[in-house]
């Protein structure tokens, strides 16, 4: 297990077409992360362009015009083409059907459609938000979505549905995969907790994204046919509009955010050496989360003009989701209770995530409750908030569970040291551009503007300070990441310890992942293996052990 | 500044680290529940954090093949206690949340009401007499429920006043209402605090702001609404240009979204004539300029989208002269 097989899927057909048309989950996995990596790094480009801008009141160095049109680019390409694609389709593809002792997922080719539609449907949003110099916002409400100086929101709302169709197929895929191809004696309960996460995701993403698809139809009717439904001059209701916007739009959010949540939970335990506390709790808090995610929408609408029986209807629905989800962390936290707990990257970030996705969650009491919302809503809290769920938790987890993979997917090892300064710069970061977001929306500061009293300047410098140390922290990260591909030490199979089934495979797995079918048991079982000092890894198959009979290379 | 002092204790009338003066008879009730979650939160997040952090140090890795200590899998008598009590928790809040909500969206009968109606990109204030206010602010007696009847002329706009703790969208196609309680001044000088719309707009958005105007009391604010008659006066004129014209027509400078109003002056004066859209020439003068704030989409001057709302309704004859003699001084 020292050097590197001759045969793994990196090698095991060459050129640009082996690639292209690949039906490897392996490979397209790796294809979705480049992908969503550039866009994240474009949109995070377009974020510092948009914080260097509030640096200072009125024009620091670009027009009202020029702002509008960054901050709703900024937002659609991470919404869109980063945070609801990124896990599942990097994360989830290269990793779900190893975890489940298959060779593939259920419908490779379904697998390989969704990621041109994920291409075509990027490209075609991003090419029409600049063609038409969108400046909506990522929310596109209407009526000023609509305004006749305004064309192009139809092709960016179809660029999104074609994308939602990329997220149908992944979720489809995933969902068949996880109840057809699970390995003998992995019974639900059985199932490691990554894959509850996707499998709640999964749901999500087919059962809301048809709404999407609904939405878009009902713009080109509008526009086409003259038939009044958001527009006011023509007898139609822009709250109508808000509302289909929200009942797909708020259940993405737990597209976004359960991935990363189920990261978590293999990141925690693998490195305290110890299952889960409450496994059944943290597996059915997924669930529950999915479920009641589709409930919830109406609390984006408070102040929208809804009548305030929907308002209390919504404001309760919504606190029932933070049941789950304080369940989840207060499991976690039990977890790491007698265990042997690791500090290394993947680790690290799994420790950050329980601080900035706590006060993310937190922070959404603020705005469940309706009184406090009124003052709150659409002003620099609710940006703050959103950032502490989506980047302190969906993008933090994803970091995580990229260090914690990316031995098995490179098959090398990235250096430690800048890896864990990388995680403690991004820590200092984002802490320092989002606290203050808090503090500055409390006070009244209201998002999506351009120019602010100059009471707020000092704010607004703290948090672009903050946003630089960021962006100094993500190019050492893509530096010590880039280069461990060339230089990096050889990756042992499992480096971590890691109980579940994707470490016993090679580093980096072979073309069919397993070449007999493992068997398995509890997914969270430590004993059955040992630490190798000469490899730095640990090898399976020793006396108690409980795991697969085969290791993945024959 | 003692930001940390402040940081620790609850917002008063002055405002504090976290929220603005509390300038309305409503914001106490909206704070409490602000502050009952925050230390609700800082409690459970310390809480998290210091058992993580605790656990984590004590039972950090010291060799590599460290195993973990013998612990229970699971505890459901625990796990159910700790999802209890964060529902009973969130239900209070709910329901504390739910009854502030529903006074804040209740105005008392026989409440003073003014009409708002907000465009792209300013906000325009009328009286149950009819009185346009002239600096363009909300003016507002103290101690009594004053509701705001809102419309829209464009697209979703916003009221928010944060030291009140208000807001509420404004739609095109309805009317919203808001309405809020001011506290009377502690001195014999009016105060102002700060109106902003919070519903993306566009171009604008962000300076679509003004002030709200607190009289001291019932007979200041009496007097001021008696002396809101405007004379068509040059400063009549600047006075509208500023609040309402100046974020799209420029008098120097770069070209903003309208015809820049130095060039319009000089038309004027010298009675050209300026092309339109569809290739014909109009003559600047008075009645043009007339057309051009009543119905600005009858004529569209050549390279200007039609963007402009009307003013009809909103600008009476002294306001209009008053434009049209502030127009006259800028041919120089």
């Amino acid at each position: 297990m020292s050097t590197v097989p001759t045969d793994n899927y990196l090698t095991h057909s060459r050129g640009f077409l082996s690639w292209a048309l690949t039906l490897d989950h392996k490979r397209i996995g790796v294809m979705y992360l480049i992908s969503t990596l550039l866009a994240f790094f474009v949109a995070g480009v377009l974020a510092l362009a948009v914080r260097t801008e509030l640096f200072s009141p009125g024009l620091t160095w670009v027009t009202a015009d020029t702002y509008n049109r960054l901050f709703t680019l900024h937002g659609a390409i991470m919404v869109f083409l980063f945070i609801i694609p990124a896990i599942p389709g990097a994360l989830g593809n290269f990793i779900l059907p190893i975890m489940l002792g298959a060779k593939d997922v259920a419908f490779p080719r379904l697998n390989l459609a969704s990621y041109y539609l994920w291409l075509i449907g990027g490209a075609l949003a991003v090419f029409s938000i600049l063609q038409g110099g969108l400046d909506t916002g990522w929310t596109f409400y209407t009526p000023y979505s609509t305004e006749s100086a305004r064309k192009g929101v139809v092709m960016v709302v179809t660029g999104v549905f074609i994308l939602g169709f990329s997220s149908i197929f992944t979720g489809l895929n995933f969902v068949v995969t996880i109840h057809k191809l699970r390995p003998p004696g992995m019974t639900w309960f059985r199932l490691p907790l990554f894959l509850w996460g996707i499998y709640s995701t999964a749901l999500v993403q087919v059962l809301a994204t048809p709404v999407l698809g609904i939405t878009l139809l009902l713009l080109i009717v509008e526009s086409t046919m003259r038939i009044g439904i958001f527009n006011p001059d023509m007898g139609g209701d822009p709250v109508l509009f808000q509302h289909f916007f929200w009942f797909y739009s708020h259940p993405a959010v737990y597209i976004m955010i359960l991935p990363g949540l189920a990261i978590i939970s293999e990141l925690i335990s693998c490195h305290s050496r110890k299952p889960i506390f409450g496994y059944k709790f943290v597996a059915f808090s997924s669930v529950a989360i999915a479920a009641f995610g589709f409930l919830v929408w109406g609390h984006h609408m408070f102040v929208s003009g809804q009548s305030t029986l929907m308002s209390m209807i919504f404001s309760a629905l919504t606190f029932s989701v933070s049941i789950p989800t304080a369940v989840k962390m207060f499991n976690w936290t039990a977890t790491l209770y007698r265990g042997s707990i690791s500090f290394c990257t993947p680790m690290l970030y799994a420790l950050t995530f329980l601080f900035t996705f706590g006060i993310g969650g937190l922070t959404g009491i603020f705005l469940g409750a309706l009184s406090t919302d009124v003052h709150l809503h659409d002003t620099y809290f609710v940006v703050a908030h959103f950032h502490y769920v989506m980047m302190g938790g969906a993008v933090i987890a994803m970091l995580g569970g990229m260090h914690h993979w990316w031995p098995k997917m490179t098959g090398r090892m990235y250096n430690e040291p800048l890896a864990k300064l990388a995680c403690l710069l991004v820590f200092i970061g984002f802490n320092t551009t989002f606290f203050v977001q808090f503090v500055m929306g409390s006070l009244g500061m209201p998002r999506r503007y351009y120019d602010y009293v100059p009471e707020f300047t000092i704010y607004h410098q703290i948090s672009t300070i903050g946003s630089y140390i960021l962006a100094v922290a993500f190019v050492l990260m893509a530096g010590y990441l880039i280069a461990s591909l060339f230089r990096g030490p050889i990756a042992p199979a499992n480096p971590w310890g890691g109980s579940t089934l994707e470490w016993h495979c090679a580093s980096p797995p072979p073309h069919d992942n397993f070449a007999i079918t493992p068997t398995v048991g509890e997914p969270y079982d430590y004993s059955g293996m040992a630490y190798n000092p000469q490899t730095g890894g640990w090898e399976h198959g020793h006396p108690g052990k409980a795991g697969p009979a085969t290791h993945g290379t024959t | 500044m003692n930001a940390l002092g402040s940081l620790l204790l609850a917002a008063t009338d002055a405002g504090g680290f976290w929220l603005p003066p509390q300038a309305s008879e409503q914001a106490a009730d909206v704070d409490w529940l602000f502050w009952f979650i925050f230390y609700l939160c800082t409690f459970f997040f310390v809480l998290i954090i210091a058992v993580a952090g605790y656990f984590s140090w004590v039972y950090r890795r010291q060799t590599p093949d460290q195993a973990p200590l013998p612990s229970p899998e699971h505890n459901t008598p625990l796990e159910v206690f700790w999802s209890v009590v964060p529902l009973v928790l969130v239900i209070y809040i709910f329901y504390v949340g739910f009854t502030g909500f529903m006074h804040l969206s209740t105005s008392p009968a026989g409440s003073y009401t003014i009409d708002v109606v907000a465009q792209k990109w300013s906000w325009s204030f009328r009286y149950q007499d009819g009185t346009v206010p002239l600096d363009g602010k909300l003016h507002v007696p103290p101690g009594e429920p004053i509701r705001l009847v809102m419309s829209s002329q464009d697209v979703l706009h916003s009221l928010f006043v944060p030291a009140f703790r208000v807001k509420q969208d404004i739609v095109p196609g309805r009317y919203t209402t808001l309405w809020f309680t001011p506290k009377p001044p502690p001195g014999t000088e009016p105060v102002e605090y700060l109106l902003t719309c919070t519903e993306y707009c566009g171009t604008g958005h962000s300076a679509m702001m003004t002030q709200v105007v607190v009289h001291p009391t019932r007979a200041s604010f009496e007097a001021w609404l008696g002396a809101q008659v405007p004379e068509p006066t040059i400063e009549t004129g600047e006075r509208i240009y500023r609040q309402l014209c100046a974020s799209c027509h420029n008098i120097d400078g770069p070209v903003g979204q309208g015809p820049n109003w130095r060039e319009l002056a000089q038309l004027l004066q010298a009675g050209g004539a300026r092309t339109m859209t569809d290739g014909s020439s109009v003559v600047v003068d008075e009645e043009y300029i007339r057309e051009s704030i009543m119905e600005p989409q009858a004529r569209i001057a050549a390279g200007f989208q039609p963007v402009m709302p009307t003013f009809k309704g909103q600008l009476k004859e002294p306001h209009i002269g008053g434009l049209i003699a502030y127009i006259r001084t800028l041919a120089q």
